[in-house]
């Protein structure tokens, strides 16, 4: 996470719970269904400063590709826009979606604004490209849908 | 030599018993009072996530008469309680059911403990009963999978009883314990024993796909499943032996491989051990894997090797492997197993 927001000092888990017609709103806008882990749940990471103050979100992905999941990481600062963006785990042949080339077309890009992120390479070149930009426009949509946007770590979860 | 081995054992491990001890109610009274002001303070914060799993196999053996089974029954409970500035104090518990609900010895929690996080997880102590840093333990294991590994017969157990040290700093990750040497089953207090273990590892570059790790684990413990794993045969199986070894992990993702492996060497109860393990995921397609591997040991002049060849399939609700395992000595040398395993997790 600090390869995102190397100021971070600390993280707050928080699991936000997706009602069902937040998942439906988030179903139809992407054009599939949520897998199962995906559609109850959405969670994520705020960044903290040493004075306790959030300064970012993280949000951990996982999308199919052509071998398997790709899961990749990233984030986004109080401009809501993407400050990075790294590739965690994936099997796929093509390695080209994990290079920084690619990976920095992302960086700048505002969370609110879907359909340019759709568009980085047509859509993505590679079954790794497609599986990235897939997974990250399935978030920007969650986040949208749950009102988040806007906002940093909105949906803290309160102790009973 | 001998006389090395005795001192060691007199001078250092069984005042590491004590010393162990002394730590673990140290540390849980530390936990409690942790959990005390966490409780009391008006911000604090929770997640409270519920998992299930259940591991149902129809086994052939040579030797012996097909079997079906529900080999693992699990269910466990995860809190994290968060403060203004970030996670803070993690409360686990893992129950296990092996082969069913027939005999209560089959039966343990698992894994148990409290977990006080520092500052972007730099420092974790952990109190209670969990997984051992050793090897590839911290990020993998096979208990769901239809081979074996070699923690068994290096450590005699993959969790403990005890504390432990443990953190990530950049591309480092570290971690060390000291634990009572009895594993999941036995809390009962007493014995000579008490064992040290620790690991450092290194994720480098960006991409995460290499990782390697160095381990090393010197005192006592008992054979968890000592008939069950290749171990050391002996005629007591709450014996405690003494372990003095060091591995090296490494952990590859290439192409369409995913490859893990671990090598230890060193004495267990006197005798010299050397263990080899690899195992190796290759997708085949999106929801299919070809899972090899090999575990391979030698004791003294002894070799007990193992190999294994499957499939994994991820169906939309279960994941189904299947396989065939040759092992290299006892009775039933020729297995051929079918898995149906299915997780359920919540998080609130």
């Amino acid at each position: 996470m600090t390869k995102i927001f190397p100021d971070a000092r600390d993280y707050k888990s928080i699991a936000a719970r997706i009602d069902a017609g937040q998942r439906e709103a988030i179903e139809k806008n992407i054009g599939y269904q949520l897998l199962p882990g995906q559609q109850d749940v959405f969670q994520y990471y705020t960044m903290t400063d040493s004075e306790g103050r959030s300064i970012g979100t993280i949000v951990p992905s996982s999308q199919k590709g052509e071998f398997g999941a790709v899961e990749f990481v990233f984030g986004y600062g109080p401009d809501m826009r993407i400050q990075g963006i790294y590739i965690q785990r994936a099997r796929e042949r093509d390695r080209s979606f994990k290079k920084r080339d690619f990976l920095d077309l992302f960086v700048g890009r505002s969370i609110q604004d879907k359909e340019a992120v759709e568009k980085i390479e047509n859509g993505g070149s590679t079954p790794g490209k497609q599986a990235v930009i897939r997974g990250l426009v399935k978030e920007i949509v969650a986040i949208e849908a749950l009102g988040m946007a806007g906002k940093l770590g909105v949906s803290d979860k309160k102790s009973p | 030599m001998k006389t090395v081995v005795l001192c060691s054992e007199v001078f250092f491990i069984r005042p590491c018993c004590v010393l162990t001890a002394t730590i673990c109610h140290v540390c849980w009274a530390a936990v409690l009072v942790a959990c005390i002001v966490f409780f009391a303070a008006a911000d604090c914060k929770a997640t409270l996530n519920i998992s299930a799993d259940a591991d149902a196999r129809a086994r052939v053996a040579s030797g012996t008469s097909p079997d079906a089974t529900l080999e693992i029954f699990g269910a466990s409970v995860r809190k994290t309680f968060a403060d203004d500035r970030g996670d803070r104090l993690i409360l686990f518990a893992l129950f296990e059911s092996e082969k069913g609900f027939e005999t209560s010895s089959d039966q343990s929690l698992h894994e148990i403990y409290a977990q006080l996080k520092g500052p972007l997880g730099a420092w974790n102590l952990t109190v209670g009963r969990f997984g051992l840093p050793w090897g590839l333990l911290p990020g993998f294991s096979a208990r769901r999978l239809l081979y074996d590994t070699s923690h068994m017969r290096v450590l005699g157990m993959e969790v403990d009883s005890g504390v432990k040290l443990s953190g990530v700093r950049g591309p480092w990750d570290y971690g060390v314990s000291l634990t009572r040497g009895y594993g999941p089953r036995n809390t009962v207090d007493a014995g000579s024993n008490g064992i040290a273990t620790g690991r450092i590892g290194i994720t480098p570059g960006e991409t995460e796909e290499f990782s390697l790790g160095l381990s090393g684990a010197w005192g006592r413990s008992i054979n968890v499943h000592a008939s069950h794993h290749g171990g050391l045969d002996h005629k007591d199986p709450d014996r405690a032996l003494l372990r003095s070894v060091v591995g090296l992990d490494a952990t590859l993702y290439l192409g369409r491989w995913l490859i893990r492996s671990e090598a230890s060497a060193g004495e267990v109860d006197k005798r010299s051990i050397r263990t080899f393990f690899v195992a190796g995921d290759y997708a085949l397609h999106a929801n299919l894997d070809l899972n090899l591997s090999a575990n391979l040991g030698r004791h003294d002049s002894e070799n007990r090797n193992e190999w294994f060849a499957g499939l994994t399939g991820r169906l939309p609700w279960f994941i189904l492997r299947g396989g065939y395992r040759y092992v290299g000595y006892g009775d039933a040398r020729n297995q051929l197993t079918l898995q149906l395993y299915r997780l359920f997790s919540f998080t609130f």
